[in-house]
């Protein structure tokens, strides 16, 4: 599996890319939507962009709607991760073409359901100190 | 503006332990304290601004120490191998996800801003840079945390 | 001297098997001293040695009721493992409906539903997918050992970081309206349900018969002989036809031999043909 990670803040990143590594993924980073397309651009298209909401330059809304506008990029399922929590976010996301949608705060279980609903293998790599449940 | 009801204490010292416990893993408890013995002087500051059907500001401020833990936490790694930079990023998404979900208890729409880091004060004293234009606001809440004996307080300011 | 985990963990495993035919085993002793440590915060108690020295000294039913509930109170999520519910979606519900579309009438029973998200998601998924459904007899009853989990699911009313665990986006937009910083299930599909506290080991099991029966991820907490008195019991309260499932690690194989798993959409399932 191969994600993207899409947020502006690096701890949040971090602690994604961590998230994914542990379920097998080769992660790349973005600080914004801007620098995420320019990723994109280079390819291989990542199997699963995950995308903060409010971010500087370009926010995620803006992402969603300007990777879905590329139908050669359709085949990446896109899962937002922000604070807002409101339905009618949810829907505005849903609707601008994200697929899956998780509220932080969220814990490792929480993307790793998410990506077994998308479809997505995961592969849990068990590291010390961090058990999954059984 | 609608009379709106402000949030308990107790919800919000629900949100910060469920914040706290799922981007800290086995990171020991937040408990709630009635109140701290001294002033913790050196405290790093984070604000986040609410706009909409309630306006207002959600101001974390915590040791050291605990953001320190807080960024070994989110970073994966160890305290001393924190930057002052990676503190400040780390305060700042930890106090927009509290901000994201004290939010939610507010009728939408609401909206919220990018967190500010203000670095080392106190709210009390005076204002730190970035809340300089918020002189007019109230604290309408305030709870008081500690985790492994480090303070961490969350305090709601209206303007009125 | 203070009560130890030495002569605690016995009384706490010989009190959990009594009343509800969980086996705590010597390797669950992280697990079960977590929660102990959880509980005895909650009522107040310095430790969980603390706890059980009090439990052992008095003869509190309640806690020893709170006792048992946090110990068989096990992790839920939405669609859990998710091949099940492909499955219920793919093969289960089609079938079901196709057969029984002239009495129009399915029951349903989740018996071992804690706070009613296993449950509410086959309440969401016939609703989604299967909407002439809509104005049949549905019987959606969910059933578990502990009184706390089962007002929760009546309440249905569900944490953000519950929310996050396995429900599709689409669904939380289309069947939960928000409660503070909470989450709560539609009326409609909270009015479907049925939930009541049920101890699967001592009680009488619910009356009639029903076409699909989720047993999942209770049989590994039972010994041989419970597992065996369980799922027999079980599988007489299914109708001809009907579909047993059990967890994602769970087999009944060495329990019942007549029982015979069958291979779908990456899970497995159980269905009683009317000789049986």
């Amino acid at each position: 599996m191969i994600a993207l990670v899409v947020d502006d803040s690096r701890s949040m990143r971090s602690i994604l890319a961590r998230i994914l590594t542990q379920l097998g993924a080769q992660v790349s980073q973005a600080g914004d939507g801007k620098s995420a397309l320019a990723l994109l651009e280079v390819g291989p298209l990542p199997d699963i962009a995950l995308v903060d909401w409010h971010m500087p330059i370009m926010d995620g809304l803006q992402f969603v709607s300007a990777v879905r506008r590329r139908p050669e990029w359709r085949p990446m399922a896109i899962m937002m991760v922000s604070t807002e929590s409101d339905q009618h976010h949810i829907v505005q996301a849903l609707a601008a073409g994200a697929n899956e949608y998780i509220m932080k705060p969220f814990t490792k279980d929480a993307v790793q359901e998410k990506l077994e609903l998308l479809g997505i293998a995961v592969m849990n790599i068990q590291t010390k100190g961090n058990q999954g449940e059984s | 503006m609608t009379e709106v009801l402000i949030p308990s204490d107790a919800t919000i010292v629900e949100i910060a332990q469920e914040v706290w416990s799922s981007i800290l893993e086995d990171a020991g408890e937040l408990t709630s304290v009635f109140g701290f013995d001294e002033k913790h002087e050196t405290a790093v500051l984070a604000f986040i601004e609410i706009t909409g059907n309630w306006h207002g500001s959600v101001r974390i401020s915590c040791s050291v120490q605990a953001a320190k833990h807080i960024a070994a936490g989110m970073f994966g790694k160890s305290e001393i191998d924190v930057e002052d930079d990676e503190l400040s990023d780390a305060v700042g998404e930890f106090t927009n996800i509290i901000g994201g979900n004290i939010k939610a208890l507010f009728p939408s729409p609401c909206n919220l801003s990018l967190p500010g880091v203000a670095g080392i004060g106190s709210f009390a004293d005076n204002l730190p840079p970035g809340l300089e234009d918020k002189i007019s606001e109230v604290q309408v809440v305030e709870v008081h945390l500690e985790w492994e004996g480090e303070p961490l307080s969350i305090g709601l300011w209206e303007n009125k | 001297m203070g009560p130890t985990t030495a002569t605690c963990f016995p009384f706490l495993r010989d009190l959990v098997f009594k009343r509800s035919g969980i086996v705590l085993a010597q390797d669950q002793e992280y697990l079960v001293e977590a929660r102990l440590g959880v509980l005895a915060r909650e009522l107040g108690f310095p430790s969980g040695n603390d706890l059980i020295g009090h439990a052992m000294e008095s003869s509190d039913e309640s806690l020893q009721t709170r006792l048992v509930e946090c110990m068989a109170t096990g992790e839920t999520s939405w669609y859990r493992d998710v091949h099940p519910f492909d499955l219920m979606k793919d093969l289960v519900f089609p079938e079901l409906i196709s057969r029984k579309s002239l009495d129009r009438q399915l029951a349903i029973w989740s018996a071992a539903s804690s706070t009613g998200q296993e449950l509410y998601s086959v309440a969401m998924l016939l609703d989604y997918f299967f909407p002439e459904t809509s104005d049949w007899d549905l019987k959606l009853i969910g059933t578990d050992l502990s009184e706390k989990a089962i007002s929760r699911a009546k309440e249905g009313v569900f944490t953000a970081l519950e929310m996050n665990r396995g429900l599709p986006a689409m669904l939380l937009a289309e069947y939960f309206h928000r409660q503070g910083a909470k989450f709560q299930i539609s009326d409609a599909l909270r009015k479907r349900t049925k939930f009541s506290t049920l101890n699967l080991v001592h009680d009488w099991l619910p009356s009639g018969k029903y076409d699909l029966i989720l047993l999942r991820n209770v049989l590994i907490y039972f010994d041989v002989p419970t597992k065996r008195q369980v799922l027999s019991s079980i599988w007489g309260k299914l109708n001809d036809g009907g579909y047993l499932l059990l967890g994602s690690t769970e087999t009944t194989l060495g329990l019942a031999e007549d029982i015979l798993p069958v291979q779908s959409s990456g899970t497995t399932y159980y269905q009683k043909r009317g000789s049986q």
